[in-house]
């Protein structure tokens, strides 16, 4: 009955199509979700598709179900099935986050999620946090589709702990930089960002307290201004460019001499394709600074977001809502990953309906 | 009265002399410490000499004078003295470490301590962790003189926060690296210690739970074996060699996955003069890695690494394979940088 389904297929770099793909078993554990909406991620997802992702340990290869960022109606409860995190039990018809499938018979899950029939059980979706979340009612499709990358921006910022007052630096207003913009705001923090395309900056404006112009001022002088000189007490790198991450120490602050005194904290967000180099050390380490990086999500961090969104909290309207995000059917989805690439980041996100 | 002293001085890169050189000012806030024995720090010290530490920002020129490593006997306590950073008020006949001294009116200072009277006031030592700090009575002075680097390994302990029950992997067997198994063990963590010196590795045998010796970009293979492929909770790099640091991650176990686990942590310990080059992210990244750095050490190190000694905890003896009076001192940093894969430190006697 769910044996074959509709997928996006990267069959090489650069080349996308939709086809009919055998599915993986279901089986007693599984839960079976009818893809509704899903989502492009512009960083990671266009990697694989560009080839520039690398080998990843010999984990990626072609032809590849892309993409994670995948929600939908449940259409199929195996009697065995997994609780939620949240400890529901899903039912026929609930609506959900479905997200990675990390195994297909005949394809490479980089990560599975671009299919219209998700089949999540322990083979495909192991983690805790691979596993469906129940999307609130006054919680629509496409924003449950977005919410997918504010939890990636969760799971960093539960890993950096940031103290209300904190001055937070983030860079690249992406899904994930605007997200950990809101989730810092919602800590307490204030919030500079830097982006370099204009459009992005106008959209991430309104999430951010201040935002650096690199068209019109010079960042790192900027950003003395606005601290005083002390510079940020945390920065989180969202861009995903390396060469950035060189210049990163420049703009955090001194600290760790004295017993109790606070010190910088630079968080990576990104996934870095190309070599990160970090020099001169002697300029990261006479700040004392600890380093953090974090993949993906932590159980848990789906629903916390769906309910930051449901509540009001989490702004994930504005974003949808924004020229900057268009929507395609997903027949069209080859030819939208080349529009996403050739718009040079003035497409912030692209939404397939299935 | 305090105005010129014997001092070891680095003209320019690999040429050092001893020479008698101009103080800095004794003012009514100095400590004046007449040095009875200093240390040659191979890590930073040796950089410093041979021109590998490079620019610091700028504040690197020459001539210079070396080192941080120095310890001796209270000769002047000024009426505006500051106290110890543990709140000691020190008097004339104290023993104390003196180490860093940050301003001479001719010489840079990189780090000042190689010098005869050390004069210890705001500006030569600004910082609470410059000050000198009051060595135990049944601490000598050559145990005193190494305690300065297990300061530094302390400070990187801390904020790494290794805990009892963990693997530890320490790798660099210089005086850093052996202060930093010898406190993890004190933690009660499994402590695998790694030099690429065999000679180096095995010093460390007693104290270390595993102790092996291979270059640190070969350590995978060991360190799987004795933690059945789990591999570290904290690795804590000591070798001030960059190249090792971008092997490191898979010395790291996998980690940050699931609810109340963080993951694994790295402690980079060296200065490292080259950069540092992370070529393979990914492999990072999927490990959700907590990366910090310290540098130096912190107000109340040095006093905790003295009481350690005192009570007979922390073992010095293994941070030092000779003496020398300091006159001999100018050759002996070609004597180590020469033979560093079976020399740790030389401590010289200035009285």
């Amino acid at each position: 009955m769910y044996e074959k389904a509709k997928a996006i297929v990267v069959v090489k770099p650069r080349c996308a199509e939709v086809q009919e793909i055998p599915l993986p078993q279901v089986d007693e554990q599984s839960v079976v979700v009818r893809t509704t909406y899903s989502g492009i991620s512009m960083g990671t997802e266009m990697k694989v598709w560009s080839g520039l992702s690398g080998h990843l340990g010999g984990e990626l290869w072609y032809p590849l179900i892309p993409g994670y960022e995948e929600v939908g109606e449940v259409v199929h409860v195996g009697p065995k099935a997994k609780k939620t995190f949240a400890g529901e039990t899903l039912k026929v018809g609930d609506r959900v986050m479905a997200n990675e499938l990390r195994y297909f018979p005949e394809h490479c899950h980089a990560w599975g999620g671009q299919v219209g029939v998700a089949v999540n059980n322990p083979r495909t979706s192991p983690s805790p946090f691979d596993w469906p979340a129940r999307i609130p009612d006054n919680v629509s499709y496409p924003e449950a589709v977005i919410a997918y990358l504010a939890t990636v921006a969760e799971k960093g910022i539960n890993r950096v702990q940031p103290k209300p007052g904190q001055t937070i630096l983030v860079i690249g207003a992406g899904m994930v930089g605007v997200s950990w913009m809101q989730l810092a705001k919602l800590a307490g923090c204030r919030v500079i960002a830097m982006e370099v395309n204009r459009k992005r900056c106008e959209l991430a404006a309104r999430f951010c307290d201040e935002m650096i112009d690199v068209h019109r001022d010079d960042p790192l002088a900027r950003l003395k201004q606005l601290t005083n000189d002390k510079m940020a007490d945390i920065i989180v790198e969202c861009s995903g460019n390396a060469a950035v991450v060189t210049e990163l120490h420049k703009y955090l602050r001194d600290g760790g001499w004295a017993v109790d005194e606070p010190f910088g904290h630079i968080h990576l967000q990104g996934d870095y394709p190309w070599p990160v180099i970090i020099q001169p050390y002697q300029n990261w380490f006479t700040k004392n600074m600890n380093i953090s990086l974090t993949c993906a999500l932590r159980p848990g961090g789906k629903e916390r977001i769906l309910q930051l969104i449901s509540e009001g909290k989490f702004d994930a309207k504005t974003l949808l809502q924004s020229p900057l995000t268009v929507e395609v059917p997903v027949d069209e989805s080859p030819k939208a990953y080349h529009m996403a690439e050739e718009s040079n980041k003035d497409i912030f996100k692209v939404i397939f309906k299935w | 009265m305090f105005e010129i002293a014997k001092a070891v001085i680095i003209e320019r890169p690999r040429h050092a002399a001893v020479k008698d050189i101009r103080l800095p000012a004794v003012d009514d806030e100095s400590i004046v410490v007449r040095v009875h024995y200093s240390a040659i720090t191979t890590g930073t010290e040796i950089k410093t000499w041979n021109g590998r530490t490079g620019k610091l920002g700028g504040k690197l020129w020459y001539p210079l004078v070396p080192g941080y490593e120095e310890v001796g006997e209270v000769v002047y306590v000024g009426p505006k003295a500051q106290t110890t950073s543990t709140g000691e008020t020190l008097r004339v006949g104290d023993r104390v470490m003196a180490n860093e001294v940050r301003s001479y009116p001719d010489h840079c200072a990189a780090w000042g301590g190689q010098v005869g009277l050390a004069v210890k006031n705001p500006t030569t030592a600004g910082s609470p962790f410059d000050r000198p700090a009051r060595i135990p009575d049944n601490v000598p002075y050559p145990s005193a003189a190494v305690a300065y680097l297990p300061a530094v390994a302390k400070k990187g302990i801390d904020k790494a926060g290794v805990r009892e029950g963990e693997t530890v992997v320490v790798i660099g067997m210089g005086a850093v690296g052996l202060s930093a198994v010898q406190l993890c063990k004190l933690r009660g963590a499994r402590v695998i210690a790694i030099d690429k010196s065999p000679w180096k590795a095995k010093r460390i045998e007693k104290v270390a739970d595993h102790a092996i010796g291979c270059d640190g970009l070969l350590a995978y293979e060991p360190v799987a074996d004795l933690t059945g492929g789990r591999m570290a909770d904290v690795v804590i790099e000591c070798s001030g060699d960059s190249k090792v640091v971008d092997g490191l991650c898979q010395l790291v176990r996998e980690g940050g996955w699931e609810v109340g686990d963080d993951g694994g942590r790295l402690h980079l310990q060296g200065d490292y003069p080259d950069p540092i080059s992370i070529t393979q992210y990914a492999q990072w990244f999927n490990r959700n890695l907590r990366i910090s750095t310290s540098c130096a050490l912190k107000a109340g190190d040095k006093e905790a690494v003295l009481h350690l000694m005192a009570e007979g905890k922390f073992d010095a003896t293994f941070l030092y394979d000779k003496e020398i009076p300091v006159d001999q001192a100018p050759a002996e940093y070609e004597e180590l940088e020469q033979n560093l894969d079976r020399r740790v430190k030389t401590i010289l006697r200035w009285t």
